[in-house]
């Protein structure tokens, strides 16, 4: 299964709870008896003013088209009628609502935001609501915003494993790996099969360097789901970081079974055989990164750091130099050719890529620009 | 004359460190039977091995290099008897070549296991020379298992006269050191400094502008042989490197060499005065300064460095404060005693210019064990020396140790694989800047039996990451690199600045000799007094960070030439090349004072200004009817009327300072400037810095 996939399934998974506690929410609160809010006609007998009632059967038929468009995934057309329904009767609150999840399907979080923000006005007890404001926030990369959201939704007893995921992942991110893994831990309580749970805590625990924890936490997930290339990569690259290079490789060579174009896991299992001295072989893998991805500079920079442990350093240097045309802001490959011109020799050449590498933020470049002086 | 007082101590330092009298007593008892080449075989051979043997029993490194000449012909008979095998090897454990010794002993042993008593030890020993510490360890622990009796059997030999133990211990740290080897490179100086006959002892000058070395190559003086080790007695070789650009050809130090051995063993940091050895009487230093271009017979040091016993490597304090040298004296002129064998110990200069009581310089530099090849470096900090102390992997290595100012040295480190090795690595000096280092080794690929190096540091190894990127959160599809630990290894750096230049005159543009004093500006101490060389007028001074030093350059009939140099406490390595052009005491000359310093915005002269007044309180003595004019200089920070103001009232208080010092008022006459005559840009920092000054003008002499 690739990544993309792997997404979309999550993302249908998340979706599939959105709509399941709408159907919850609207047939305790907005009398919708069906889906995210079809209007009936029983929601129009007790208009008095005959324009009133013209205007607001507009409405309510602009709403119904939302709701059927959004059932049928045609959210633009949705996002129209649920608009034209709110122009027609701006107190129509739960069109914001459909219009919100419209805009969430179209991934405009920003415009989600705001309409569900007015439909949470009058519905301030809708966890719910409060629940997918969360979720855009998160995906506004609002992660302060969003963890109050989930926190204000678990409040209001709302339990949701994505929302405990998303926690786990935000904190992730702020580089808060103790602080992550009791969420991702909620999520697996909620959901014992959730293997992006189980994926994510292990590599919690491998920015933590617990790679034991890791990679049990790896395998859990593979149990559940063992057609997912990135599991098996990640689960090799936590033996690799354990120094168990063969295991690595093993599992490196499942991902790439899995999909063959898992370039990620190629290139580790080169490293794997970088770390463990086989410097020639890693070559050979490194150059196989390349049939796929020609412009990948990780490879080139990792060739180099080969040919530079076979001391080969006309070679290295090619490599390394191939690399930053790849990316000219690659600060370690500058830091690494300028380590091959060193032992060629050329300090000139090395001053120079180390002064770049320190131009470029390496903060460890400037120790070695300090020696410079002396050659 | 080769004379007989020459004892080759200089030898068995260079050569044969490793040396412990081991004579294996054992026959080589050939047998008849064996020998197919002919009837005269078998009594050639034996005539071979017994003329070998005299020689084996001797049991010192020129007799067993002898000794293995002749059952090397033996050899040529019959390659297979164990005990011939046994004594090739042991011949050259026990004298040059070392790393030879292992086939041959391997040999004997596979042949005959119990080829000889102490043949565990030999093989273990060979195998840590070979670097096969593991093998090593166990051939030395078979020898530790032997039975008793059979050691009490070796007592005279080395297997029994050495730690075992100590060996043992030498191969687990030679196999940590190998494996964490430092990253150096390692170059032999070329045939234009080496030859095929060994070559050693390098001492250079800070700048490395110059070595000096001892070489037992062909046309040393009298071009007469050592009988005891048949190479040619040591001579003293010189060269140059003026420009980076290369060494010059080496040039035999005739002056200084004599018919005997004469060996370099330390040289000041400028290369103003070489220390040399000579094994007469007892192993002896001696002092010979340059003058112009010329070295002047060397001079015993005095009794407080060199004694009965041996005193052998020396080394001078960048500020000509300290010597430190070797010996194996028993106690020192406090009554301490020595910690075993050769310790390393230090001489103050008295005031009166010699050297005063030795003192030994204690823990944790000395050690039971022998220390020897001192070297201080121009930091004042570093001490380089070699020992066989724990921690060693073989042999003499190399160490350092700091200074922490109060006196106390820190524990030795040992310079680390491949500068040492599991045999002898003495004789090590370092560059003022210490990236570069100079050592002879016996190493493969060199010229002769011992080469010079040099030795190039490179610090530890640089930051190596590999590209390296995983999806780590699988409802991302955002890579996440691997952690990178960007641990700063900080690169060792030297706090030293070096001064060099030449002192010519403002007119002639002549080379100068001139006396270089350094003060301590804070401390309003005298550091040292250094000459600039009276042939080309060059000098070299050595200055550690952190201190305001105050640079005067004298000579008679010259105004003096006042510098001063800040160098805070973190400045890295430097060099600074000022030349520097007296101008001869005239009317109308003048010096800038830079060493005469004011409270900010006021004229109170500060006490770091007192040794330049002193020396200008000097030169009105030496010239009592000469009469001056000090004139007060400002940056244009503020305005004239201020500055003009401070810089009048700024030249008073020097006037005033030299009339409280004796100086005639009528002699002297002051004027402020103000910004008006400025000498740099009055737009940056260091312009403004010139302009701010103190100068001296003569104007009149009668």
């Amino acid at each position: 299964m690739n990544k993309k996939l792997l997404f979309f399934v999550l993302f249908c998974m998340m979706f599939s709870v959105v709509f399941a506690q709408q159907t919850k929410t609207d047939t305790s609160q907005i009398v919708v008896p069906t889906k995210i809010g079809y209007e009936g006609d029983a929601a129009i007998e007790d208009t008095t003013s005959t324009l009133v009632i013209a205007t607001d059967q507009q409405a309510n038929i602009a709403y119904n088209d939302g709701v059927q468009f959004y059932e049928q995934n045609q959210f633009d057309a949705s996002i129209q009628s649920f608009t034209q329904a709110l122009q027609l009767n701006p107190e129509l609150i739960k069109a914001f609502y459909g219009r919100g999840t419209s805009y969430i399907q179209k991934k405009d979080y920003q415009k989600a935001i705001e309409d569900l923000t007015k439909y949470s006005v009058e519905f301030k007890d809708d966890a719910n609501v409060v629940y997918l404001m969360g979720f855009c926030a998160y995906y506004l990369k609002q992660n302060d915003i969003a963890i109050e959201a989930f926190n204000k939704a678990i409040s209001m007893g709302y339990e949701d494993v994505n929302m405990h995921y998303f926690m786990g992942v935000m904190k992730f991110d702020e580089s808060k790996y103790e602080e992550a893994i009791p969420h991702f831990n909620n999520a697996i309580q909620l959901d014992p099969n959730h293997f992006f749970s189980y994926n994510d805590r292990g590599s919690a625990n491998r920015m933590l360097e617990k790679y034991d924890d890791a990679i049990a936490d790896y395998n859990k997930a593979i149990e559940i789901n063992n057609e997912t290339a990135l599991l098996y990569n990640n689960l090799g690259s936590a033996k690799r970081l354990k120094k168990d290079y063969e295991g690595a490789i093993k599992d490196y060579d499942k991902a790439l079974s899995i999909d063959p174009e898992y370039h990620f896991a190629i290139n580790n299992k080169a490293i794997a055989l970088y770390e463990a001295g086989e410097y020639e072989a890693a070559i050979e893998i490194f150059r196989d990164v390349l049939k796929l991805k020609r412009d990948y500079a990780y490879a080139y920079n990792n060739i180099g750091l080969c040919y530079y442990k076979l001391k080969d350093y006309e070679s290295s240097i090619e490599a390394f130099s191939t690399a930053i045309s790849m990316n000219p802001e690659y600060a370690y490959a500058y830091i690494h050719r300028g380590s091959a011109k060193e032992m060629l020799r050329n300090m000139d050449g090395a001053c120079s890529d180390w002064e770049k590498a320190k131009e470029l933020g390496l903060e460890v470049a400037k120790e070695y620009c300090s020696v410079c002086i002396e050659y | 004359m080769k004379n007989q007082y020459i004892i080759i101590v200089i030898v068995s330092v260079i050569l044969s460190f490793a040396f412990f009298n081991a004579k294996a007593q054992m026959p080589v008892e050939i047998n008849k039977k064996e020998f197919k080449q002919g009837k005269n075989g078998y009594k050639e051979a034996m005539s071979y091995v017994k003329n070998g043997d005299l020689f084996y029993a001797k049991g010192h490194p020129g007799a067993y290099r002898m000794a293995l000449t002749e059952y090397l012909k033996a050899y040529e008979y019959n390659q297979h008897y164990p005990e011939l095998n046994y004594k090739i090897g042991a011949c050259y454990l026990y004298s040059t070549e070392k790393e030879k010794a292992i086939d041959f002993l391997e040999k004997a042993y596979k042949s005959k296991p119990g080829v000889a008593d102490d043949i565990y030890y030999l093989l273990g020993w060979a195998n840590q020379l070979s670097y096969k510490f593991d093998d090593a360890i166990d051939f030395l622990k078979k020898h530790e298992n032997q039975q008793p009796q059979d050691k009490q059997k070796k007592k005279s030999d080395d297997a029994a006269t050495y730690d075992v133990a100590k060996r043992i211990k030498e191969c687990k740290i030679g196999k940590e050191l190998v494996a964490n080897p430092i990253r150096v490179f390692i170059d032999n100086l070329g045939p234009v400094i080496n030859s095929k006959y060994p070559d050693y002892g390098p001492v250079i000058t800070t700048d490395e502008s110059l070595i000096i070395f001892t070489s037992r190559r062909e046309g040393s003086t009298d071009g007469a042989i050592d009988p005891s080790d048949l190479l040619h007695y040591e001579d003293l070789y010189i060269a140059y490197n003026n420009d980076k650009k290369g060494w010059s050809e080496s040039i035999n130090m005739r002056s200084l060499n004599t018919e005997g051995h004469d060996a370099s063993v330390g040289l000041s940091p400028d290369g103003q005065i070489l220390y040399t050895y000579k094994g007469v009487p007892d192993g002896t230093i001696f002092e010979s300064k340059l003058d112009g271009d010329n070295w002047s017979k060397p001079k015993e040091m005095n009794k407080n460095i060199n004694t009965k016993f041996h005193e052998t490597s020396a080394s001078i304090s960048y500020d000509s404060k300290q010597l430190y040298f070797v010996s194996d004296r028993e106690k020192d002129e406090f009554g301490n005693k020595s910690y075993g064998g050769k310790d390393i110990y230090v001489c103050e200069k008295l005031d009166n210019g010699k050297w005063g009581p030795a003192r030994n310089i204690g823990e944790p530099i000395n050690t039971k064990y022998d220390e020897e090849g001192v070297f201080m470096h121009p930091d004042g900090i570093t001490m380089y020396f070699c020992s066989k102390q724990e921690g060693s992997m073989g042999g003499y290595d190399i160490f350092y140790s700091e200074n922490n100012g109060a006196g106390n040295w820190s524990e030795p480190v040992n310079i680390g694989y491949p500068v040492n090795t599991p045999d002898d690595d003495v004789f090590f000096v370092v560059a003022g800047n210490a990236r570069y280092a100079y050592y002879s080794s016996a190493r493969d690929g060199g010229y002769g039996l011992q080469d010079i190096y040099r030795i190039t540091f490179l610090g530890p190894e640089k930051l190596i990451v590999v590209g390296s990127e995983d999806v780590l959160i699988a409802s991302s599809t955002a890579t996440i690199q691997q952690k990178v630990e960007q641990e700063i290894v900080e690169v060792k750096k030297v706090r030293l600045t070096i001064m060099k230049g030449t002192v010519t005159d403002a007119l002639s543009e002549a080379p100068i000799e001139a006396s270089i004093e350094i003060t301590d500006n804070e401390k309003n101490e005298l550091i040292t007094t250094l000459n600039s060389n009276s042939k080309t007028g060059k000098y070299l001074v050595s200055l550690p960070s952190g201190k305001n030093y105050g640079i005067a350059v004298k000579a008679d009939d010259y105004l003096f030439y006042s510098e001063n140099i800040d160098i805070p406490e973190a400045t890295a390595y430097q060099e600074v090349t000022k030349d520097v052009v007296l101008s001869k005491v005239g009317i109308g000359s003048k010096i800038v004072l830079k060493n005469i310093f004011f409270d900010y915005g006021k004229e109170t002269l500060r006490e770091t200004s007192h040794a330049e007044l002193e020396r200008l309180v000097t030169l009105l003595n030496s010239y009592p009817n000469m009469t001056i004019e000090i004139g007060g200089h400002t940056d244009s920070h503020g305005g004239l009327q201020f500055n003009t103001q401070l810089s009048e009232a700024r030249a008073k208080s020097v006037v005033d300072y030299l009339v409280d010092k004796g100086i005639s008022k009528l002699r002297l006459t002051y004027k402020g400037y103000a910004y008006l005559q400025a000498i740099a840009t009055n737009d940056t920092d260091e312009g403004r810095q010139q302009n701010r000054r103190v100068e001296f003008k003569v104007m009149s002499i009668k």
